[in-house]
């Protein structure tokens, strides 16, 4: 197999996944195209740091570099804000949702893409880390072990970080997760 | 109540499927007593369905577009974004310079600046210009490492950069064009390379995962020579690994790239003048052949030459020697004929035969199974095939033997206690209800196995654990030298270890051979449930029962007959040769029934080729003795119980002549493994050969292995046409992905 036809086949493996892990955590669809692009242009730089007899699994190695691109952005970002150069987030402008209001929930269709509107937010306002490990868990689907290698940091504080972050979910949606949970 | 924190963070690992199996338990149980934290389970469940209604974001077509060029392109993004980072740096250090000119300390930027020269990575490219001495050469060659799309850099831009770096290194380099290096400064300065290349590969990107521990044991069990080696082939590695690491699409071929084999440099022909000696313990692992299987009949391509340990294969199969008679508990088989993939040479067969015991005449066995319950194992054919492959072992137990079963993953757990092979329901249940989960902390697993091993300790009984694992450990202080101490210590208490390997991906064949080494026990891989049967049930005594500990060969040519010889495999189990006689130094054992077969390829003395000119010595006269015998087989063995070995001699008088079924079948499958590790002593090897002397020399096959051999090196020669068919950069790269959607 030619190199090409394998960078071709990571290409289309790994950018969707890529963006979403990018999007979720940047919440900024530039930025995020950015990130992939970086990613992969990382791909081709530093592949010989990619040792395939370590016991790194190709893809950790690929989230971690992406880890890091996002990480990045995110430290930038938050340290040089200019007022005329701020990005809002794509999605920052939702309400909280009000617990006790669970019975006035819109009807099932709409409920669903409003839902995930809610959900967007709540992950948002997680503290950056224990939202990373969520989105790793939930949205890419990571072992424990693996996002550990990727974020760089114990296996048991991923387990806390996962576990912190259900928690905060769960009470900021949980008119929508008890009506999940009892189906 | 519970203790509600504890509790829910459990259940979020339940729900994961990360708890360990204690934790797994604990969790349900509670869950049946608890109505709260049972609720809170639901709404955990329920918020992951929440979660998922927000559906995936898709790239815009445009952007993919865009970066898909650029990428596979190799360049514009990325240098855009270079040039931004460029750009940013070169304005950050501007302004620092204008505030440092200020204070008129130029000089120090100047020194700055030399200590910024950045080290790439792709100067790893660099060591292609280099003549490399022929030392070097074997570390290298094995991985002609083609470059992966990287842009080409230019030439000059490299010979500064690798003299950059050769100064860094500390050597002088007075070259200013590649031929301008000498030759035996070549080998330092391929070295300092290589070196650098793995110090580069490590350190230099940012983005190299520094994830402490775990990330190194493996190059720990390596080494330092297997380590560089496979860093500088890692841009050929890169893309082979990478094109089978099926992380989203299930892909037929397991993903490679979380295999670790260690580097294997052939053995070179030797001057049986200079060196009539050659020493090796034996081995009776069969594991790379079956991992070669996987590797052909599975996944219909070539395995990594790393992979393939001649002997291994060699010693898959069963022999027909004589049975043992008077005293020792095996018999001794020489026969020397042409050697087929060379005509002029000569191919010396040693083959060792085992007492055949049956059960019944064995002493009682105190087994303890440590089986591998962490999440890796969850995969296909890895825990469900240990629970098709122990309950074969455990059909022919007996009352007198006992069974402890022993999991692991991030915690150990004792699931059974020393239960006697009578309850064969008791014991097959326990297995049977494993699941996996958690990951892998082998070392404590092994300390507990161990532990139960000496407590139910059988005085005058087979003591042995056996491990079934992929070999990842990865958790924990699961340093290899301590990990190896241990095993040796419980060795001299009479325990051993077998390691039986399972499953594919994620298969650290080094470790595990490592550690059976060391525990004087035997190692095997089972890809499949027929490989089950032939280490549990057919060949079960074998794998329980040791009849001789510590055997080591050593043979002694006549250099008036032998000119030279070199021992086909074997590479990582020779000895000195004042090893064989020191009964302190370990080697390999042999189970009851097993056969053992070591090739040598000789070159007689009528023979015109030359090997290392040395220069006759001159103070010391070697007076030939002018014996007519070509060379004499000495063997070393201990009774299992014993510390003092036994010596047993044998002479090799004359060319045997007529080629027995053993001699064409075992120099095939040698010749087979010569071709895949596309050997340089390989001369007129081909697959046709094998196939057809295989196929004459099958014999009985009751069990088809021989049949199945053939259809491998078949689908090894089809394999290998294609691969030479489409130019590619580097040998045994995967012919195309194949994807299985079942």
């Amino acid at each position: 197999m030619g190199s090409s036809a394998c960078l071709e086949e990571i290409f289309n493996r790994y950018k969707t996944k890529l963006f979403n892990y990018s999007f979720r955590l940047l919440s900024n669809r530039a930025d995020s195209e950015e990130a992939v692009s970086e990613v992969f242009y990382t791909l081709t730089e530093k592949k010989d740091s990619y040792i395939p007899d370590s016991a790194a699994k190709f893809s950790t190695w690929l989230y971690r570099v992406a880890h890091n691109i996002c990480v990045d952005l995110l430290r930038k970002r938050n340290r040089i804000v200019f007022p005329w150069t701020k990005r809002a987030s794509d999605d920052d402008s939702l309400p909280e949702l009000d617990p006790v209001d669970g019975n006035d929930l819109p009807d099932k269709k709409a409920q669903d893409s409003d839902c995930a509107k809610y959900v967007a937010a709540a992950l948002n306002r997680l503290p950056q880390e224990m939202k990373e490990a969520m989105i790793l868990r939930e949205y890419q689907g990571l072992s424990y072990e693996d996002i550990s290698k990727v974020m760089d940091c114990t296996l048991e504080k991923v387990k806390v970080l996962i576990f912190r972050a259900r928690e905060k979910l769960r009470v900021e949606l949980l008119p929508f997760v008890q009506e999940a949970g009892n189906v | 109540m519970c203790n509600k924190e504890k509790m829910r963070e459990l259940i979020s690992a339940y729900v994961d499927s990360e708890a360990t199996q204690q934790e797994r338990l604990e969790v349900e149980s509670h869950l049946k007593e608890c109505a709260q934290c049972a609720q809170y389970y639901k709404e955990l469940k329920g918020l992951r369905v929440v979660m998922g209604r927000l559906g995936s974001e898709e790239l815009s077509g445009d952007s993919i577009q865009k970066i898909r060029k650029d990428f596979l392109g190799g360049k514009k993004t990325g240098e855009a974004i270079m040039k931004k980072k460029i750009l940013v740096s070169a304005g950050s250090v501007a302004l620092m310079m204008l505030l440092v000119f200020t204070f008129a300390v130029k000089t120090n930027i100047v020194q700055h600046n030399k200590v910024m020269v950045p080290i790439d990575v792709k100067t790893v490219n660099v060591k292609m210009d280099i003549p490399v001495t022929p030392q070097t050469k074997n570390k290298t060659e094995t991985k002609a490492a083609p470059v992966v799309t990287a842009p080409a850099i230019d030439a000059t831009a490299i010979r500064a950069k690798g003299e950059a770096m050769l100064k860094e290194a500390g050597v002088q380099a007075s070259a200013t064009t590649n031929q301008g290096i000498s030759q035996p400064k070549g080998g330092s300065l391929a070295s300092a390379f290589i070196n650098r290349s793995v110090q580069g590969g490590l350190k230099d990107s940012s983005y190299m995962i520094s994830g402490g521990d775990s990330y190194s044991k493996v190059s720990a069990a390596m080494s330092v020579e297997s380590y560089s080696a496979s860093a500088v082939g890692s841009a050929d590695s890169f893309d082979y690994a990478v094109a089978l690491s099926g992380d989203d699409v299930y892909l037929q071929q397991a993903s490679l790239d979380r295999e670790g084999y260690s580097y294997i440099n052939e053995t070179d022909f030797l001057e049986a003048k200079e060196n009539p000696l050659s020493t090796f313990s034996i081995d009776v692992d069969t594991a790379s052949y079956s991992n070669l299987r996987r590797f052909l009949i599975d996944m219909k391509r070539l395995p990594p030459k790393d992979a393939i340990r001649i002997e291994e294969m060699v010693n898959y199969f069963t022999y027909d020697y004589p049975q043992p008679k008077g005293e020792d508990p095996f018999s001794v088989t020489i026969e020397v004929n042409d050697c087929p993939w060379n005509k002029g040479h000569k191919l010396a067969l040693v083959g060792l035969q085992g007492k055949i015991e049956k059960m019944d005449n064995l002493p009682p066995s105190n087994l303890v199974f440590l089986l591998d319950v962490s999440g890796s194992m969850g995969d296909r054919n890895k825990l469900a095939l240990i629970q098709q492959v122990f309950p074969l072992l455990v059909k022919n137990l007996r009352a007198q033997d006992t069974v402890s079963v022993v999991t692991y993953a991030g915690d150990s757990a004792v699931v059974l206690d020393s239960v006697s092979g009578d309850h064969k329901e008791t014991i097959n249940n326990a297995i049977a209800a494993l699941r996996s989960g958690g990951c892998t902390a082998g070392a404590n697993g092994i300390k507990a196995a161990y532990g139960l091993a000496m407590k139910n300790f059988a005085a005058n009984g087979n003591n042995r654990v056996i491990l079934a694992t992929d070999g990842d450990f990865n958790v924990g202080v699961t340093s290899d030298g301590e990990l190896t101490r241990m095993i040796e210590e419980y060795r001299e208490n009479g325990v051993y270890l077998t390691v039986l390997g399972f499953g594919a991906g994620n298969y650290q064949d080094a470790k595990m051979e490592q550690l059976a080494d060391k525990g004087n026990g035997n190692f095997a891989y089972i890809d499949n449930l027929s490989e089950g049967k032939k280490v549990f049930a057919n060949q079960l005594t074998g794998t329980l029962y040791t009849i001789a500990k510590d055997v080591k060969l050593q043979i002694e040519f006549n250099p008036g007959k032998v000119k030279a010889y070199r021992l086909v495999g074997y590479e990582n189990r020779m000895l000195k040769k004042e090893d064989f006689n020191n009964d302190k130094k370990d080697a390999g054992e042999l189970g009851a029934g097993h056969t053992v077969t070591a090739l040598y390829e000789l070159v007689m003395a009528d023979s015109k080729e030359e090997f290392g000119k040395v220069d006759a010595l001159k103070y010391v006269a070697t007076k030939l003795s002018g014996s007519d015998e070509v060379m004499t087989v000495k063997l070393r063995y201990k009774p299992p119980k014993e510390n003092v070995s036994k010596l047993i001699t044998q002479t090799v008088e004359k060319i045997s002549g007529n080629e027995s079924e053993n001699f064409r079948f075992a120099s095939a499958v040698a010749e087979c493994g010569m071709l895949l590790r596309d050997s340089k002593f390989r001369a007129n090897a081909s697959y046709g050969e094998v196939i057809a002397r295989a196929k004459a020399a099958k014999g009985r096959d009751d069990e088809g292995y021989r049949a199945e051999f053939i259809r491998m090196v078949e689908t090894a020669e089809m394999l290998s046409a294609q691969n030479s068919a489409t130019p590619s950069n580097g040998s045994n790269n995967p012919p195309e992905i194949v994807y299985g959607l079942d």
